[in-house]
């Protein structure tokens, strides 16, 4: 037993020398800072949270209940259940977020919301409530495990299958005229319902859907490597070596920045052709106290303009990432924060288009609503989505 | 840089490689280790004040390694092995060193099988030789789950490697 021990021992010292030194000195240094800048956000969105429920409660005293608009009017009183249905599946707790001017730059907080009553989230006004008005496509997806992808374009007041039975999962192009996919190995695009044409070989979709640059020249996709393929020399360039192991990359509108997701249900951000990525807080955290509600999130599925914020499937650490693919959160990258969204009901989807416009759905009181917020964070358009989609699952949103 | 921080930057100089080493039997993979041992010198960077000696600040950032290990580290990890790394270097004379990177490869394969708890117990049993007490300790568990998970990874690895032989001796498996 002692020598079979002894052995072990041996075995594992000869592994460890597989690993190679590496000076962390600037890594642990800027990740202590990160930390220590969210235990003060989350002190201050403590006690931002504190004056708001104080204020909220003496604006209601002189008000009696006579407002009672539906959804996305304006404030019910405080205690109705309403309202406090319209954050993440995590049961985050919600916080007032005022009139659509004061959203930008402005989300508070929703971690650690144990103990505290939900707040009232005020609901945003909308610019229109016309479904015409939503410019761009809204692409949605069967739930099944080869579904048809459909696009629905309000402006033209029509939706339409352009992908009959995907047989991967998909990458909608920044024009939403183009749609990438894996067949047997093989990247092929299809553009407009007409003949898919083969692009490149030996791709695998399965932890990395065929993603589009903005300017729609370059697909990123997942060869033995994560790589970007440049579809008019079909060359791939594989990412930098610090990003090989990441998964579900995800472009930032302006190109600068990729957000993916680590092994571990992290998410990470890349800056550019550097190499070097950032990890986002809290999420994934393996740390109790930094991150109680166990959140994770394995699949990005979309990123702003620039980088700041990214849709993710809210999940719990451990969990698979299987039967995730819609996004019903928005993470800030640089707290990990969830930023509450001000609509009612609850989220069942959230996209950025590449000019950070925020499309997200909602379920309330048994209605789909599409809500379009421009990166001003305005409410530009609130409208009822067509029945024809309803047992669909959101995929995209673009031009 | 005050003195302070002069320490801490020369702590972190001085034993991120011992630490990485331990990461990378924990996680198997090089940028995992390092985002592991990133997490643990942050964390002790936050408490550095509270930790007056070298010793402390060192012991400090393997409970973090180990508490991260055994509460989290759930998610089986992907791609561990491919194929073509079990392909024998034919080149003349690069027997041993084939020989070396195959007995590596085969345990790297055979930690990852392990659950978290018992590749931590199997790292700090065999590894860095503490005590059941000490790992419990580490682990944040008792000393009888230490042992339990012990007992289970070493039958574990001897299924996977028979009689641990292999990783000393000239490996049949894997060629």
């Amino acid at each position: 037993m002692t020598s079979e021990h002894d052995r072990l021992r041996a075995s594992l010292h000869d592994l460890a020398d597989v690993a190679e030194p590496a000076d962390m000195y600037e890594r642990a240094i800027n990740r202590s800072r990160r930390i220590g800048r969210r235990e003060a956000a989350v002190g201050t969105g403590a006690a931002m949270a504190v004056l708001v429920v104080l204020a909220s409660g003496l604006w209601q005293m002189p008000r009696s209940k006579h407002e009672n608009i539906p959804v996305a009017t304006g404030s019910r009183a405080a205690g109705s259940a309403t309202p406090s249905a319209s954050v993440s599946p995590a049961g985050a707790g919600a916080s007032p977020t005022g009139s659509p001017g004061d959203l930008a730059g402005a989300p508070v907080p929703t971690q650690r919301p144990q103990g505290k009553p939900p707040k009232q989230p005020k609901t945003a006004k909308p610019k229109s409530r016309t479904l015409s008005d939503l410019p761009g496509h809204v692409f949605y997806r069967e739930r099944d495990s080869d579904p048809d992808v459909v696009r629905m374009s309000p402006g033209q007041g029509s939706a339409e299958v352009v992908l009959a039975n995907a047989p991967s999962s998909v990458g909608i192009s920044p024009d939403g005229y183009r749609i990438a996919y894996v067949s047997d190995g093989k990247l092929l695009v299809n553009e407009s319902g007409g003949e898919s044409k083969q692009v490149a070989t030996d791709v695998v979709a399965a932890d990395q859907a065929p993603v589009w640059s903005p300017e729609g020249s370059r697909l990123l996709v997942a060869t033995s490597a994560p790589g970007v393929l440049d579809l008019e020399s079909g060359a791939i360039t594989p990412l930098p070596d610090g990003l090989a192991s990441g998964q579900h990359f995800r472009w930032s509108g302006d190109g600068s920045t990729l957000v993916y997701a680590t092994s571990y249900c992290g998410l990470k951000v890349a800056d550019g052709d550097a190499g070097t990525s950032t990890s986002v807080p809290v999420l994934g955290d393996k740390q109790p106290q930094d991150n109680p509600d166990g959140l994770a999130a394995c699949k990005p599925t979309s990123v702003d303009a620039t980088g700041r914020r990214v849709t993710v499937p809210l999940q719990t650490t451990g969990q698979s990432t299987t039967g995730t693919d819609t996004a019903d959160a928005v993470v800030d990258t640089a707290t990990g924060d969830l930023e509450v969204l001000p609509v009612a009901g609850t989220v069942v989807g959230a996209v950025f288009d590449p000019d950070g416009n925020l499309l997200v759905r909602t379920e309330h009181d048994g209605k789909r609503l599409l809500s379009l917020f421009d990166s001003s964070n305005t409410l530009r358009v609130q409208a009822k989505e067509p029945p024809s989609v309803r047992g669909l699952d959101l995929l995209a949103y673009t031009r | 840089m005050d003195a302070r921080e002069a320490d801490y930057a020369h702590f972190v100089r001085t034993r991120t490689h011992a630490l990485l080493r331990s990461a990378y039997l924990l996680t198997g993979d090089q940028h995992l280790a390092e985002d592991l041992v990133q997490e643990a010198l942050a964390r002790t960077h936050r408490s550095w004040q509270r930790l007056e000696r070298t010793e402390n600040a060192e012991a400090y950032a393997r409970k973090v390694m180990y508490h991260a290990q055994v509460s989290f580290w759930r998610r089986p990890k992907v791609a561990e092995v491919l194929p073509a790394d079990f392909e024998p270097d034919t080149r003349p004379g690069a027997d041993d060193h084939a020989d070396a990177a195959v007995e590596r490869l085969v345990l790297r394969r055979a930690l990852l099988t392990l659950s978290p708890k018992q590749r931590a117990v199997i790292v700090l049993r065999f590894f860095e030789d503490h005590t059941e007490a000490e790992a419990a300790q580490l682990m944040g568990v008792s000393v009888s789950t230490v042992k339990t998970q012990t007992a289970r990874a070493l039958d574990r690895l001897r299924s996977l490697l028979p009689d641990l032989s292999m990783l000393t001796e000239v490996p049949e498996a894997g060629r």
